[in-house]
């Protein structure tokens, strides 16, 4: 099996041991490594029923996938888990380096089970696994947690993934961040390790990645390079990082403004939009780098922005549209402040941005009083945003409230309110814009997590940047049946990038996926051709789907929140425009061969597929 | 606006940086694709950029008039 370490390292957090477990290889087969940690859910959830995401038997599974630590451009760890926003499956990609680590210690993952009594650290260096008290380190922030965890174990290069104050106090949207700044955002997996009671783990490995074809696999390795300089797309998003697109995104329609409610930012003017990558790199010092000292990225779309001599991370599109746009700021300083607290703390920007919005929303709206908040929550106000942020992070006042996710939140704050909250299924609506890309609205409706925009990156066909003739979509999808396929197709080819362990941005829009599957044989020695690849990424949505059924997911809940559908902006590039979810989803159900009452797959399907649950 | 019997000009600004291009056109109006094309000639590669006028990115087959002024866009796409 090349690019398998063939072990998981499975730490019973209760009782403080662990033990070393041979990976299946008919399951790794069946769904390369992300479907691996979905098939171990799915095993824990048919024995044990429902799981409190919270709770002691929720694991918390974290693998790399075989493309990972191969040098390939982009790369990608998954986070895989009981959602604590949804209640269903929770995953979340985090690029850099730390899963390359994972690997290069031997292993393919790292499952955490069970309820430390007291606060730990994993350290795993050179094989070896020690859990370490960190008592000391309980209620840091993220920045000081690496200081402190690099000096005590002494190691160079040493990969660490932390939580910050949000997932010691159960922020249902904390994250996972690691040393190299790159965070698994989504989905609260820093909530599930904080209630683990796991600050960190820290990672250092010697071991050799091994493949099946290595001179086969530096031939592709190149050509894919000069891909990516050849594509307009990568080309672009290292020149500017994806904070470049959101001068674009503003003129396409295509981010929240004033929690969706609203169609035009700064008047449309590109001259008075201030949080643009481009206006920053005007501003700042700013670099572009690989998102980990181990991942030899062409695109780099990582950036960095130079304040008070030290170097920081630029904040993401996703950020600047979620915190920016969304709650009307406009100032990059502000922004790069709000970023960088987020990641102190160990938050989701994206939920964090989208729960503000909403906060502001019902402070508008009367929902929400001054005296609720302890001060007003104006659109715009950084002071107030970034009091939310650490209110938020440390679940006082207010923030108790908001950091359980708008899906809650709305509850508890006033039922009307649920009608303007931006989730699906609990998780948090992402930048890309259903009213003006309808194909992301059905993503975000259908997709196994919850909204996110990187379940099915379908903005990228619907606006003819990446087509994927090799799947027959050669031009942007237009008709209602187009746009349902290509959500499907979609959906399928993310699902196998994430469990192999591939970035997505040096893919789509840059090479095809024929080249995709020669990569995944020379290094894995399994044959596969384009078709098996879509094939895999198929079988994990209908495991994940699977998994969601047996935890209670309702057919009710494939649906986007009514603002998208029902409520028309009047102005802007989106004016008139709303998603018609009810009929995409109806289409969606027949493509996909669910059973319009249960949500069930067909059996049939199942066994096409080669799946051996469900049926 | 007419710059001779049959020769029309537009205006492009740049953005980020601001520089202000004058395209020579044949016809009063011009698809933004055939706008595009003009510019790549120039240098400007065309599946780089969109063109954007009165807040919005324009459609290719969407027409521009002479005499107008419409705004080049690095396509940036991601995240």
């Amino acid at each position: 099996m090349g690019g398998f370490a063939g072990k998981i390292l499975e730490i019973d957090l209760t009782r403080q041991t662990y033990s070393i477990q041979s990976l299946r290889e008919d399951w790794v087969r069946l769904y390369s490594m992300m479907g691996y940690a979905v098939r171990l859910l799915y095993e824990d959830v048919k024995q044990k029923g429902r799981i409190d995401p919270l709770g002691s038997e929720n694991p918390l599974i974290i693998v790399a996938g075989p493309f990972v630590g191969t040098y390939l451009s982009g790369s990608k760890t998954a986070f895989v888990t009981i959602s604590p926003l949804s209640g269903y499956l929770g995953k979340s990609m985090m690029a850099g380096s730390f899963g390359t680590m994972i690997k290069k210690s031997g292993y393919d993952g790292i499952v955490l089970r069970g309820l430390s009594a007291s606060p730990v650290y994993i350290s795993i260096v050179n094989g070896t696994v020690e859990i370490r008290p960190a008592d000391h380190l309980w209620g840091k922030k993220t920045s000081e947690t690496f200081k402190s965890i690099e000096e005590e174990v002494g190691v160079k290069n040493l990969k660490i993934a932390a939580i910050g104050p949000a997932g010691e106090n159960l922020c249902r949207f904390a994250c996972v961040i690691s040393n190299e700044y790159r965070v698994a955002g989504r989905t609260g997996v820093g909530a599930v390790m904080g209630s683990k009671k796991v600050k960190a783990i820290a990672v250092y490995g010697e071991s050799t990645i091994s493949v099946t074809d290595r001179k086969s696999l530096s031939e592709l390795i190149r050509k894919h390079g000069e891909a990516c300089l050849k594509s307009p797309r990568a080309s672009a998003l290292k020149s500017y990082g994806t904070a470049g697109g959101l001068v674009t995104y503003v003129l396409d329609g295509n981010v929240p403004i004033k929690n969706w409610s609203k169609g035009v930012f700064e008047d449309q003017d590109p001259a008075r939009i201030k949080i643009t990558g481009q206006v920053m790199q005007q501003i700042y010092k700013s670099r572009g780098k690989p998102c980990g000292t181990e991942v030899p990225c062409i695109i780099q779309c990582h950036r960095e922005v130079y304040l008070d001599n030290a170097w920081f991370k630029h904040p993401e599109f996703e950020t600047l549209a979620l915190l920016g746009t969304n709650i009307l700021i406009n100032d990059p300083s502000a922004l790069i402040t709000i970023n960088r607290a987020c990641d102190e703390l160990g938050l989701d920007t994206i939920s964090t941005g989208a729960v503000i919005g909403w906060a502001m929303e019902c402070y508008e709206r009367g929902y929400i009083k001054k005296y609720d908040a302890g001060f007003e929550l104006k659109w715009g106000d950084v002071e107030s945003a970034l009091k939310l942020v650490n209110m938020i992070a440390y679940r006082e006042g207010i923030g108790n409230i908001l950091a359980d996710g708008v899906a809650r939140a709305c509850k508890n704050i006033h039922p009307d309110t649920c009608d303007f909250a931006p989730h699906v299924k609990g998780l948090e609506v992402p930048a890309h814009h259903p009213r003006r890309y309808h194909t992301i609205g059905l993503v975000y409706a259908t997709s196994n997590i919850g909204a996110s925009h990187l379940q099915g990156m379908t903005f990228l066909l619907e606006r003819g940047v990446a087509l994927l003739p090799e799947y027959g979509i050669g031009e942007p999808p237009k008709g209602l049946e187009d746009k349902v396929k290509s959500v499907v197709i979609t959906q399928n080819l993310c699902n196998f990038l994430d469990s192999v362990g591939m970035c997505k941005f040096p893919v789509f829009g840059v090479i095809d996926f024929d080249h995709v599957a020669k990569v995944y044989f020379t290094i894995t020695g399994y044959s596969a051709n384009k078709d098996e690849v879509i094939r895999l990424g198929e079988r994990i949505w209908y495991l994940e789907r699977l998994l969601n059924l047996n935890l209670g997911l309702k057919v009710l809940e494939d649906i986007l929140p009514s603002r998208f559908s029902r409520e028309p902006l009047n102005e802007g590039p989106v004016r008139g425009s709303v998603c018609p979810i009810e009929d995409m989803v109806k289409l969606f159900y027949k493509y996909r061969k669910l059973d319009v009452e249960s949500g069930y797959p067909d059996p049939a399907k199942l066994r096409e597929l080669g799946l051996d649950v469900g049926l | 606006m007419t710059n001779g019997e049959d020769s029309y000009e537009l205006e492009v600004l740049v953005y980020p940086d601001g520089r202000l291009l004058k395209v020579k056109t044949n016809s009063p109006l011009i698809s933004v694709r055939d706008l595009l094309k003009v510019l790549e000639e120039t240098g400007i590669p065309r599946d780089h950029y969109v063109i954007a006028a009165e807040g919005r990115i324009l459609s290719m087959e969407e027409k521009v008039q002479a005499g107008a002024r419409v705004l080049l866009l690095p396509l940036v796409m991601g995240g």
